[in-house]
């Protein structure tokens, strides 16, 4: 829940300062705080899909407007939603469990490692995401997808450094998701 | 007018007077105006007015001219007669006959001379007998007031001793003068009454009934004018009357017009209620019809409602009520005890979207009880209104001949001994324990058809933060859910005797 207690340092000014200037990765970085500033959680840090879906949805309306205005619809939840509803279909759930079975969003925004001949199943490191406007559509924000905690980094496959060369995990991307989808229904 | 006439035939007291000019000297022309003179002098005496004139002729130098008048003259006139006639004399002395007729005697005088003329009065009234001037004058007195005055009767006591009459005579002429009726008010009484009843058979009265009533005011005595005034009494009361019995029969006439028309403007209130009753009969019928196998009247029953509702002037409003009402009664109510609108949720359950009803069912929900939409803890459940929950239950269990729904699922509850996990297998929400997952499932992988177990729909999705991860449901959400379901709903059946382990851990 919501506690006044941990403020952030950041505010949504500061977002929007930095994505008018196209600082992306720190502004997905000033995201990912206001967003565990919103549910209570400490700085650095990371989301469980109970506290996701516990995100109140101004916070998360406010966020994406200043991502998709910044970015000219490029970047934001909303974007990052819409193609995740519209990918769905493609996606085998008779196999959700099956790690190296990623819901096809991923590959779609860019975050899987390419290798040969195909895609992998892996995630890749968040230092090599693309930080510009010439990433994929959906492709930032991701901290919030990538900031793991260190067990559970290793539980993923990664090394106790967040999502990175880890295997999917559809909860997380999917209570955003549920979330995102139940907000805007208000 | 025959009344004078009428009476002379009666009265036997009349004199015959002739009164001729004898004056050879004067001229035709003169002649003529002389008589004309003297015929205005006589009807200019009173009581003499009606006279009637015959005309004495002389034949001079192959000409024929009036020379004299005869007439029939009322014994008491004739002391006013001969003294107009020594009037008439002492103005201009014309040589004038005299001739004055009684019954068989007859007395006449030639002369110029006033003095002579007159000399012929006491001679003239020995004529008469003395009851009869009498009788006369107490008639013309009668005749003129319509009864005898003190003054009058003082004149006839005098007359009575002049004329040597005796006493109880002259009682019996005057009583014969005045007739059956002794005084004006009981002739006027008398001429009333019988005016009335010719009033009552015509009115205003034909002249020759008026002439008849004129004589009869003579008869008795009543003095014309008197008559007359009586008469135009009588014809302004009865114009009076008959005028208010016009108004009365004018004011019935229209209050019998208003009660029509109050009494139609009724009538046709009740056609017009009557007919707007039908109306609204047949718009409901139409509506009824355009719902039997649409869950909204296609566009086509749209036009024809819309058209039917403007001509038969049903509000808006009240159209979408009949039209909700039977939709309802078609469909299954969608009450809400906190204004939600289940309409999308029945639409969709009719189309038999199985899987967006159940997502609309979580997004009602969450509306419901959540201003932010965060997924509901145990909490929250017990705070879902029977009322919304009833709804719910009702539409699913529609449109799946009562496989899904709350009541379902609570049957189901009551089939496993209240065990939540068993619970949620029975339902295939969650398959074997020990299998990959814990048996979790995705929410896709939960069966959106009716070939799923009783009680699989409606998820309860709205307590998860995420769905493709696993569906999971809590053993405290289950019980929380039960827990008011059991308040809200009485499946009809005793609930379990001892609580079972769901209710010792649950509370």
């Amino acid at each position: 829940m919501v506690t006044t207690s941990l403020q952030s340092d950041w505010s949504l000014m500061d977002l929007n300062d930095l994505l008018m200037a196209e600082e992306w990765q720190a502004a997905d970085k000033v995201t990912q705080s206001l967003l565990l500033d919103a549910v209570g959680q400490p700085e650095n840090s990371s989301l469980s899909p109970e506290a996701i879906a516990q995100i109140p949805c101004q916070t998360l309306h406010s966020i994406n407007h200043l991502w998709v205005e910044a970015s000219r619809g490029q970047f934001g939840f909303s974007v990052q939603q819409q193609l995740y509803q519209a990918l769905s279909p493609e996606f085998d759930t008779t196999d959700v469990f099956n790690p190296f079975n990623p819901h096809p969003f991923c590959q779609a925004v860019g975050w899987l490692m390419v290798g040969f001949p195909r895609p992998l199943a892996f995630f890749k490191f968040y230092n090599f995401l693309t930080f510009s406007l010439d990433a994929p559509p959906g492709h930032l924000p991701a901290l919030w997808y990538w900031q793991l905690a260190w067990q559970d980094s290793w539980r993923v496959g990664g090394f106790g450094t967040g999502r990175g060369a880890g295997f999917a995990d559809v909860a997380m991307l999917d209570a955003m998701m549920l979330r995102l989808s139940r907000c805007s229904q208000i | 007018m025959n009344s004078p006439m009428v009476r002379d035939t009666e009265s036997p007291l009349r004199l015959k007077i002739w009164i001729k000019l004898v004056e050879p000297e004067l001229t035709p022309k003169e002649m003529a105006e002389e008589v004309h003179y003297l015929q205005a002098d006589i009807l200019d005496l009173n009581g003499l007015e009606k006279t009637r004139f015959s005309f004495s002729t002389i034949s001079r130098a192959e000409q024929v001219m009036r020379d004299g008048v005869s007439f029939d003259l009322p014994p008491d006139r004739l002391p006013a007669l001969l003294k107009r006639l020594c009037d008439r004399l002492d103005h201009r002395p014309l040589n004038t006959l005299v001739l004055i007729q009684y019954s068989q005697t007859k007395l006449q005088i030639q002369t110029y001379r006033s003095e002579d003329l007159y000399g012929i009065l006491a001679a003239a009234e020995a004529l008469l007998p003395p009851d009869s001037i009498y009788l006369a004058k107490a008639e013309a007195y009668s005749r003129t007031q319509g009864e005898i005055s003190p003054a009058e009767d003082a004149v006839l006591e005098v007359l009575r001793q002049r004329l040597n009459l005796d006493e109880a005579v002259a009682k019996q002429l005057k009583a014969k003068a005045l007739g059956p009726y002794k005084t004006l008010k009981a002739k006027r009484q008398r001429f009333q009454e019988v005016l009335m009843v010719e009033l009552a058979r015509q009115s205003p009265l034909a002249d020759d009934t008026w002439a008849v009533l004129q004589e009869l005011a003579d008869n008795l005595g009543l003095p014309q004018p008197e008559a007359w005034g009586i008469y135009q009494d009588q014809l302004q009361q009865i114009q009076a009357e008959a005028e208010a019995i016009r108004q009365l029969q004018i004011a019935e006439t229209e209050a019998a017009q208003r009660r029509a028309e109050a009494e139609q403007r009724q009538a046709a209130a009740e056609r017009q209620q009557g007919s707007r009753q039908e109306h609204l009969d047949q718009y409901q019928q139409m509506v009824r019809q355009a719902l039997q196998n649409n869950l909204y009247p296609l566009t086509f029953d749209q036009g024809r409602l819309e058209q039917a509702r403007q001509i038969w002037h049903i509000s808006a409003e009240e159209a979408s009520q009949f039209e909700e009402t039977i939709r309802s009664e078609l469909y299954g109510r969608i009450d809400s005890a906190i204004g939600m609108d289940y309409s999308r949720l029945r639409q969709l359950l009719w189309e038999k979207a199985w899987q967006k009803a159940d997502e609309e069912t979580e997004n009602i929900v969450l509306k419901a009880l959540r201003q932010n939409m965060e997924p509901l803890d145990r909490d929250a459940i017990l705070q879902l209104p029977c009322v919304d929950l009833s709804t719910i239950d009702q539409l699913w269990s529609r449109y799946s001949q009562g496989k899904f729904g709350f009541k379902a699922q609570q049957q189901a509850y009551y089939e496993v001994d209240r065990r939540p996990l068993d619970f949620l297998q029975l339902l295939a929400w969650r398959g074997n324990t020990v299998s990959l997952n814990r048996g979790l499932k995705a929410y896709t992988q939960l069966q959106f058809n009716l070939g799923a177990p009783a009680g699989h729909l409606p998820t309860w999705r709205w307590c998860c933060p995420s769905l493709e991860s696993g569906y999971e449901v809590s053993d405290s959400v289950v019980e929380a859910m039960f827990l008011h379901l059991d308040k809200c709903f009485s499946l009809g059946q005793p609930l379990p005797a001892f609580g079972p382990l769901s209710r010792t851990q649950g509370v």
